[in-house]
């Protein structure tokens, strides 16, 4: 990819000399840093239920620690024995689960130095909610929503709950809700039972009516009130210690979304919610971190201990979010362990403009073995996209953008990219707007295309009177319209609307007469015109030049930016 | 008071005005759907279920009848929201005309009657249109709507009325939907529901 080459020697001129570089972005782009390959782990132990005994159906799953994405899996034996071979290292959840089981979760450090690593799991059964139970069943019906969708298990005679869900598939995937103790658990006697992702159970129905008929014997429900346990058979390993670290930062985690669930018992809007986030107090959880830190010597352990901390779902402390930026040097791998932790360190420390030098740095490193190196150079590519975007750095754009299609294709933010910045759009700045004609609203007799429009800058704003983003535009439009049209400037609306009258009422009764060019676009988003100007949603604003070539779009066009724009093009002209 | 979005979702965290990069560590690719042409995956509508409420009458094909209850699942990718069955208008939008989520009957068999459509309350969507937040009533994640369905036969009887037919109950759902930063053309799903069953 010679133009690519050409392009990152452009961003190697354009950044300066006090940022490191990236070296080696992506595939024939530069030297490959040779690695040791890593040597695999053998994880075993075993897995039991409250009573010491085997669980009839169990199992440990390793799964990524930021995304939970599933990466491998074994079935404990008769014996409750169990055994993974990881071949990766990095930072993992092993989750270990058993039906009629709470699931328990344990943080897993795969550094390459261990060979083996034991763990011994015991199983809390679930713990029930005084009954009568308001149960509910939750499914692939209702896609498992535990907030909406579910189906009432009611009362029979016979004590029992039952309900009848419809369905035209063969299967029915089921939890139930409303019996345990925050908790879905899979119901008893399936046919089957499937892994749900986060140490719970499924349980799946074949059926061969339509009103599948779904019963529940509560005395059949199995009750527990003990704790799971996951002890490591090496405790003071660095496995055993980050391991011991984990379940206590996930039990900070656990009482906070109890806090959460607490406080918003009976609906909360994303208002309150928010502000429930504000109130928590993170010092309790920054206090057990700091306690973890006083005894850990590990330089390695240390760092992850608080990136795994800034990346948990909770409230996180500022003070030990600036503790972390300055222990940990930007170009660390812990970082890019748990690219989230960094996110929320930059934000917490209230620091965010450093990401573009977090980025660089994470990139000039050689490539890491963990499973997350992918995850963590998208997402610092992604950040310098968005930074380039923010600062018109056209060559930098390219190249990142470039960088995550090719290398990076499918993550969030190679898509994120190509929504933000596609170079072979041809609604792009530079390009010249293709040939197009449209008749006006208030006269049936005047059409404009886009030669007739030339001599004046235009922009093309399609809209509709439905469509709530393009009215806060409003006031905008209006204001730049009555600033610049004096320099050639005017707005040409084509609505999206259901009718025309829409338009007409809007402008004659409202606050806004818009009072520039209009037109109706028939089939709005499905018309050719919309095919052929790319627009799939609006609003979408489209500045041709005098000229006919394309001076900006979209994003640049919205809310105060147009108006910078639209300065920033008149003071060019003059 | 109305409901939270997914206020069990340990992903909430708030975003805090100006770290972008934050979407890119930990938000879904759907942000603005450039490139989805009309929106067609934004919000999808799909049967979620019909559920036997009662059964009143004789076995013997006298004069049974059962009343049904469809669902109807109105399924919002992330980010997206759709006005409810009422919208309410805040005055910042003054001048709109919002286009409702709705569910028209279009084609019922003899004999069975649709006897009302229940919707779920909205709840709050704020979205930053512009530098100002905006608190939208809305419908997101996944709207059940319940149609509570009268059949003057039983829904498993293969010789009552309905059932000799394969008749279904067709309803065309109506929604407009829109993301933080855009909104889609409104729409037209027609969705088929099968209330004669097989024995």
């Amino acid at each position: 990819m010679p133009s690519l080459l050409i392009m990152l020697s452009l961003l190697a001129a354009s950044v300066g000399s006090t940022l490191r570089l990236p070296v080696d972005g992506g595939a024939g782009l530069g030297p490959q840093v040779a690695r040791e390959a890593p040597s695999a782990t053998i994880l075993s132990g075993r897995l039991v239920g409250t009573d010491g005994r085997p669980i009839e159906v169990s199992h440990v799953h390793l799964q990524g620690y930021d995304d939970g994405t599933i990466l491998s899996a074994s079935r404990a034996g008769p014996d409750g024995s169990w055994r993974l071979r990881a071949d990766t290292t990095g930072l993992f959840l092993l989750w270990f689960s058993g039906v009629g089981h709470r699931g328990e979760r344990v943080g897993l450090l795969l550094s390459g130095e261990e060979e083996t690593i034991e763990i011994e799991a015991r199983l809390a059964r679930h713990e029930l909610l005084p009954r009568p139970w308001q149960a509910e069943l939750i499914g692939d019906f209702n896609e498992f929503r535990t907030d909406r969708g579910g189906v009432p298990l009611r009362s029979r005679p016979d004590g029992s709950l039952a309900a009848e869900v419809g369905t035209e598939a063969d299967t029915l995937a089921l939890q139930v809700q409303g019996v345990a103790v925050a908790a879905e658990f899979a119901i008893p006697d399936a046919a089957r039972y499937v892994y749900d992702g986060a140490g719970g159970y499924r349980g799946i129905l074949d059926v061969d009516d339509p009103f599948a008929r779904v019963t529940l014997d509560p005395d059949l429900v199995a009750s527990g009130d003990g704790k799971g346990e996951v002890r490591f058979a090496d405790p003071d390993s660095d496995s055993g210690r980050f391991g011991r670290f984990s379940r206590n930062l996930f039990a900070r985690v656990d009482a906070y979304f109890a806090h959460r669930a607490r406080s918003s018992a009976g609906g909360a809007t994303l208002t309150e919610m928010r502000a429930i986030y504000e109130e928590y107090d993170p010092a309790p959880d920054a206090a057990m971190v700091a306690a973890t830190l006083a005894g850990e010597d590990d330089p390695a352990t240390r760092d992850l201990v608080l990136v795994t901390y800034m990346g948990a779902p909770i409230k996180t402390d500022g003070a030990t979010a600036r503790a972390a930026l300055d222990e940990i040097p930007p170009g660390s791998s812990a970082w890019r362990v748990q690219p989230r932790g960094l996110s929320e360190a930059l934000s917490a420390a209230g620091d965010p403009d450093r990401s573009r030098e977090y980025a660089l740095a994470l990139l000039a490193e050689p490539r890491g073995r963990e499973a997350t190196e992918g995850a963590a150079r998208s997402t610092a590519l992604g950040w310098l996209l968005e930074d380039a975007l923010g600062s018109d750095r056209a060559e930098e754009l390219a190249v990142y953008h470039a960088w995550l299609a090719g290398e990076y294709a499918g993550t969030k933010a190679a898509e994120k990219s190509a929504a933000l910045y596609a170079p072979d759009r041809k609604i792009q700045p530079g390009n010249r707007i293709p040939d197009f004609t449209v008749r006006s609203m208030d006269d049936p007799d005047v059409s404009w295309s886009r030669d007739g429009l030339d001599g004046r800058v235009v922009m093309l704003d399609f809209w509709a009177t439905w469509c709530g983003p393009c009215i806060t535009e409003m006031p905008y439009l209006h204001e730049a319209y009555e600033k610049w049209r004096d320099d050639g400037f005017t707005i040409l609306s084509l609505s999206f609307d259901l009718a025309p009258e829409d338009v007409e009422s809007f402008r004659a009764e409202g606050d806004w007469p818009m009072p520039w060019l209009h037109t109706y676009v028939r089939n709005g988003a499905e018309s050719d015109l919309a095919a052929e100007l790319d627009v799939v949603n609006i609003p979408r604003a489209i500045l041709i030049g005098r000229d006919g070539t394309i001076l900006a779009t979209n994003e640049a066009l919205r809310g105060e930016k147009l108006e910078r724009t639209l300065a920033r093009i008149f003071e060019q002209e003059n | 008071m109305p409901r939270t979005i997914d206020a069990r979702s340990p992903s909430f965290r708030p975003a805090l005005a100006g770290l972008a990069f934050l979407v890119f560590a930990g938000a879904p690719s759907d942000i603005s759907a450039q490139g989805v042409r009309g929106g067609a995956d934004s919000v999808r509508v799909r049967l979620a279920g019909v559920e036997r409420l009662s059964s009143t009458g004789s076995a013997d094909g006298g004069s049974r009848e059962e009343r049904l209850e469809v669902r109807v699942a109105i399924v919002h990718a992330r980010h997206f929201h759709s006005w409810p069955d009422e919208p309410v208008v805040p005055p910042e939008l003054k001048g709109l005309n919002p286009i409702a989520t709705s569910i028209r009957v279009a084609s019922v068999p003899e004999g069975v009657e649709v006897e009302e459509i229940e919707w779920p309350e909205p709840v709050t969507v704020t979205v930053r249109y512009t530098s100002e937040p905006l608190e939208l009533l809305s419908f997101v994640d996944t709207t059940i709507a319940r149609l509570r369905v009268r059949l003057p036969y039983a829904a498993d009887d293969p010789g009552a009325g309905g059932a000799d037919s394969a008749e279904p109950l067709e309803l065309q759902v109506q929604f407009q939907s829109c993301d933080e930063e855009y909104c889609y053309p409104p729409r037209r799903e027609t969705l088929s529901v099968p209330l004669a069953v097989d024995p």
